[in-house]
């Protein structure tokens, strides 16, 4: 009797054993089953992000993969932008807190290369009544044709300085651009115009074209920069041509280049300057240098005006040397902010007469930047004049580029 | 005029989105090389980790990547892809089995081409490793007229680092 229970329990012990396996067999194939489906998932949602974001399924132009699907999948418009609010305190003056710019920029793709670019600007606030204004600071149309060769026309930055082509509030040293490209070169200078542009060789650019000229009227006992037009120019009478060489190292971070404009200027209908022609020519030399945690910028620039007599002086000059230097390295290591303490020194003199009316500016502050697009500032400024006393002005600014 | 048109037409591929395929770079730079496409997901705590090294927020868990077998030994090329303005860029950063940069391609760009980063440019980063910031300005230069280009490629080149790391390097 022992012997057949003993038997028995032998026999439902082997019994259990092998069902308890073949359900282990069976949760393994199961696992790997779900495993290999798993695989198969992360693989074809990883097929799917790569195909929205870069790849597509059909050649094109003979590129290689699909660049034309990708090509739809991103819109053809695109909304950009940079703004900036400031506080100034300056001897003399009550303080100020202005919403100095909002800029959107639009942009449309109508073709792999015909690209509508647009900047428009709201200057303090938009408010005519007190010194606001929204207009349109450039709306042109690329035609990207080659490398070496492309065409820009409409309403157009000029291209000269530093400061015309990127015055994006996170990419200059201090609350407020330098006078040298304000009153020398009159940034933001915006013309009607044609541009070619390209790249010479690997690292040298150039931008070549012609532009409606300064307005003689405007700048009559004034200055340069009132001679600008606006979007629509009732007396384009006269054109200038503008010419820009840069050369780029870009392992280095080095940009070093020169720009030059010669014409007449315009004119409305007026007795004094109707048949005057009145010859402009204008100048700059400019650097940048960014690396290794310095931030360089420096340019000079000149104006000749060939009628003294008719328009009241005889040009503009100036120059400015601004150097930073990223600190935040030094204060944590890791940090992905950047703090820059900077100086700035330039002399210009806005309107050259008989006169010693030279202006030397001086200023140290510092720009951080949380993130790589966002500018916290603040300085402080002395503006020397002979014979005047002189100016010194608190300056806070909030920036950002999006 | 025809003359014009015939160099419109033919410039066309000059300014497509896509530059190189991932395949063409891989082949490339290493003509004698062969590699298989990986993809893999992230764990969150993975994910945390690659964001904790790479300083930069992690699109997505998803990622894909290339094993290069070479003569030298195992290449990693990560493609990721990341916004400049308002437009995307897309980078293939090549990675030693050290853990250090051998290469970066731009494989497509969606913004204009004259914020392209220049091949000179994208060589400073080599050679770079988890141990280098890697920021624009600081350890390698920043490119005038094209911050936000340079910014995105150094953003994309940590977050290929940092994965790297956690995930595909050997102990």
């Amino acid at each position: 009797m022992k012997k057949i229970v003993a038997t028995t329990c032998i026999l439902a012990a082997s019994l259990y054993g092998a069902t308890a396996d073949s359900q282990i067999k069976a949760l393994e194939d199961r696992l790997n089953e779900l495993q290999s489906q798993n695989a198969l998932i992360i693989e074809e949602l990883g097929k799917l992000k790569e195909e929205k974001e870069i790849t597509g399924t059909e050649s094109f132009t003979g590129m290689g993969v699909a660049a034309s699907k990708v090509y739809r999948s991103e819109s053809a418009l695109s909304v950009g932008g940079y703004g900036e609010m400031n506080y100034v305190n300056k001897t003399g003056s009550d303080p100020v807190t202005d919403l100095y710019r909002f800029i959107p920029y639009i942009g449309y793709k109508f073709s792999d290369s015909i690209i509508m670019n647009t900047e428009l600007e709201w200057e303090h606030g938009g408010k005519e009544s007190e010194g606001g204004y929204v207009i349109v600071e450039f709306s042109y149309l690329d035609f990207l044709l080659h490398k070496n060769a492309n065409v820009r026309v409409g309403h157009i930055l000029v291209p000269m300085g530093n400061v015309n082509l990127r015055h994006e509030p996170p990419l200059y040293l201090g609350v407020n651009r330098p006078d040298t490209e304000k009153y020398v070169i009159p940034s933001t200078w915006h013309h009607n115009g044609l541009l070619v542009f390209g790249e010479i060789v690997e690292g040298l650019s150039y931008q070549a074209g012609i532009i409606e000229s300064l307005n003689a009227n405007s700048m009559v006992g004034e200055n340069i920069r009132e001679g600008r037009l606006s979007a629509r120019n009732k007396n384009a009478n006269q054109a200038s041509i503008v010419a820009r060489i840069d050369y780029n190292d870009a392992a280095k971070g080095l940009n070093v280049g020169f720009s030059v404009l010669n014409g007449t200027l315009n004119h409305d209908d007026n007795a004094t300057l109707e048949d005057a022609a009145v010859g402009i020519t204008m100048y700059d030399l400019h650097l940048t240098y960014k690396s290794g945690g310095v931030d360089l910028k420096a340019l000079y620039a000149k104006a000749d005006i060939d009628d003294e007599a008719l328009i009241g002086y005889e040009g503009s000059e100036g120059y400015y040397v601004s150097v930073g230097y990223d600190i935040m390295p030094l204060i944590n290591a890791g940090a992905k902010a950047e703090l820059l303490p900077f100086v700035r020194y330039e002399v210009f003199d806005e309107v050259i007469t008989a006169a010693d009316d030279e202006k030397t500016n001086t200023t140290v502050g510092f720009n951080y930047k949380p993130v790589s697009n966002v500018v916290i500032k603040a300085d402080y400024m002395i503006t020397e004049q002979s014979g005047k006393d002189d100016v010194k002005a608190v300056e806070l600014g909030l920036g950002y580029l999006f | 005029m025809k003359h014009f048109l015939l160099l419109a037409a033919c410039s066309l591929a000059a300014f497509a989105g896509l530059i190189k395929a991932p395949e063409k770079a891989i082949a490339d730079l290493y003509p004698k090389g062969s590699f298989a496409k990986k993809t893999i997901l992230l764990s969150s705590d993975e994910a945390a980790r690659v964001e904790a090294l790479a300083q930069e927020k992690l699109d997505s868990k998803i990622v894909t990547y290339y094993e290069i077998t070479t003569p030298e030994g195992p290449v990693y090329a990560y493609v990721q892809t990341v916004r400049v303005r308002s437009k995307n860029l897309a980078a293939m950063t090549f990675v030693e089995g050290s853990g250090t940069i051998r290469a970066i391609e731009i494989i497509a760009m969606f913004e204009p081409m004259e914020y392209l980063p220049p091949q000179k440019w994208l060589e400073t980063l080599e050679k770079k490793s988890l141990a280098d910031p890697i920021r624009p300005k600081r350890d390698i230069p920043a490119i005038t007229g094209a911050t936000l280009s340079a910014n995105a490629v150094s953003k994309s080149a940590r977050t290929a680092l940092a994965i790297h790391s956690v995930k595909v390097a050997k102990p």
